[in-house]
């Protein structure tokens, strides 16, 4: 028999898998918070991270690093695939504003 | 002892998604990692829930067509299972007992399962599209448009041929003027109304004729079919009209239900003028120039009245959202009549219709919302088009 090593445990909804990238790119308070009590907040979001795995100073990308890789990653299928500009009819705007 | 049964209204599903290595993430690099999540779907909470490989296993050790006894940890762990809305339990709590509910309403009222999944799992609630009063900046929208096409290339082409036709037989171009070719010729989407009231007979008019009854059939003790201006699955008719009024003559502003039977307008909120404005904002996802429509439509179906004669029926789900656009271009067509400017939009939160009107949700839902209003002159979120001759016009 072995011991299992610690592992990231993740049980976690595509909403909230957006939620998170989504604060950690926006929400100054929520990165403060998850600086200093990574364990509790990351279980907010169904992340399990054993005490063994944590560094012993919590250090996290910045805004713009998070926002770049976030920016690679397809929509899941299970995401909405919503963006708030194309409820305008942006069409007609460029035209109007053009004529 | 607690009893358990899987609720039939459930689905399993994989999915694939890159999320950051926590481990680095924590360590100050944004590193991307694939998750594969299996994901318990639940009709009666109308969300994905995350589960693992031992809750799924338990997930389909009870049955969904009979009751077990269980205790000790497994009693736990399906008592977890049942506050997800993934099993339903016989235990005294509200939430349960509402599961309970649910699940005999969908089962009782003849839902198809995979209807339900879609209905259910893609409704809105609470979605605001956070578009301010003005719009955005020009360069802005030009740079979103471009950025993304970009992205995903040219949309598919404007019209369709088959690249081998066996012949092409051409059509003589006819053309009719008055009457209905030229209410059809003018139909339009207006999006922007001018300040004053709509008449209470334009009111009137517009909800006779798109949606009241204009005749019935009996076809059995008891049992009639209806006639309206727009055809219906079944001639069934499940579609209900619930009328925002916020500057009607004649009528004080408030939700209302239209009763086709009698033609009267039923209240059921009492709102001022600025409630009314804000509320259709609201249940119009945040699409600002619904506020200024003096009459708004809340497209709802009553599911059973269509799934009485069409058990379980895997098309009638779509026979329904059918109705409510037949009725939607009806309701164009009359408004164009009146000279008055229409619109109808899919992009609603239909949980908050629902609990607007105080709706069980498993038994009437809501489908879209249609306004209508005196058109101002042609404003920036209005469409201007040039005229289009088959056969000489070339976009």
């Amino acid at each position: 028999m072995y011991d299992e090593e610690p592992y990231v445990e993740i049980r976690m909804s595509p909403q909230q898998a957006d939620e998170l990238m989504d604060k950690l790119v926006n929400d100054t308070e929520f990165r403060e918070r998850l600086t200093q009590n990574p364990i509790e907040e990351l279980a907010r979001y169904g992340i399990s991270v054993p005490p063994a795995l944590l560094p012993e100073r919590v250090e996290l990308p910045s805004p713009d690093e998070v926002r770049r890789a976030r920016d690679v990653i397809e929509t899941g299928e299970l995401g909405d695939g919503e963006n708030a500009i194309w409820f305008l009819p942006i069409w007609f705007i460029k035209f109007r504003r053009r004529s | 002892m607690p009893q358990f049964r899987r609720t039939k209204y459930l689905f399993v599903y994989c999915e694939d998604r890159q999320l950051f290595d926590v481990a680095s993430l924590l360590r100050g690099q944004a590193v991307l990692v694939p998750l594969r999540q299996i994901l318990a779907i639940s009709i009666l909470t109308a969300k994905e829930h995350p589960i693992s490989r031992a809750e799924l296993g338990l997930l389909f050790s009870i049955p969904s067509d009979d009751w077990v006894e269980r205790d000790g940890d497994e009693a736990h762990a399906l008592g977890d299972l049942a506050l997800r809305g993934l099993v339903l339990s016989d235990e005294p709590d509200e939430r349960l007992r509402e599961f309970r509910r649910a699940d005999e309403v969908l089962s009782s009222s003849q839902w198809n399962v995979y209807a339900a999944l879609y209905h259910f799992l893609t409704k809105w609630h609470d979605v605001g599209v956070n578009l301010s009063e003005d719009l955005p900046d020009p360069d802005e929208l030009e740079a979103e448009t471009a950025a993304f096409i970009r992205t995903y290339g040219p949309p598919p082409s404007h019209f369709y041929s088959p690249a081998e036709p066996l012949a092409v037989t051409t059509l003589p171009l006819t053309e009719r003027e008055g009457g209905l070719w030229e209410t059809l010729a003018q139909r339009r989407t207006t999006r922007t109304f001018a300040p004053g009231p709509l008449l209470a007979e334009e009111l009137s008019l517009v909800l006779r004729y798109t949606f009241g009854c204009r005749g019935y059939s009996r076809v059995a003790d008891g049992i009639a079919v209806l006639s309206k201006t727009s055809p219906s699955g079944g001639a069934l008719h499940p579609t209900e009209v619930y009328v925002l009024a916020r500057d009607v003559e004649g009528v004080e502003p408030g939700l209302y239900h239209y009763s086709a039977e009698r033609h009267e307008l039923e209240l059921l909120v009492r709102l001022a003028p600025d409630e009314a404005g804000s509320l259709a904002a609201e249940l119009a996802s945040g699409q600002p120039f619904v506020r200024d429509a003096p009459a708004l439509f809340l497209l709802t179906t009553r599911f059973y009245r269509n799934f009485w004669k069409y058990r379980r029926h895997r098309r009638a789900y779509a026979v329904l959202l059918m109705d409510a656009a037949h009725l939607a271009q009806t309701f164009y067509l009359v408004c164009t009549e009146l000279g008055l400017g229409a619109f109808v939009t899919a992009a609603v939160n239909g949980a908050n219709i629902e609990e607007q009107l105080g709706l069980d949700p498993f038994t009437e839902g809501a489908l879209a919302m249609c306004g209508c209003g005196r058109p101002a002159a042609r404003g920036e979120l209005d469409a201007e088009f040039e005229p289009f001759v088959p056969r000489k016009t070339v976009i």
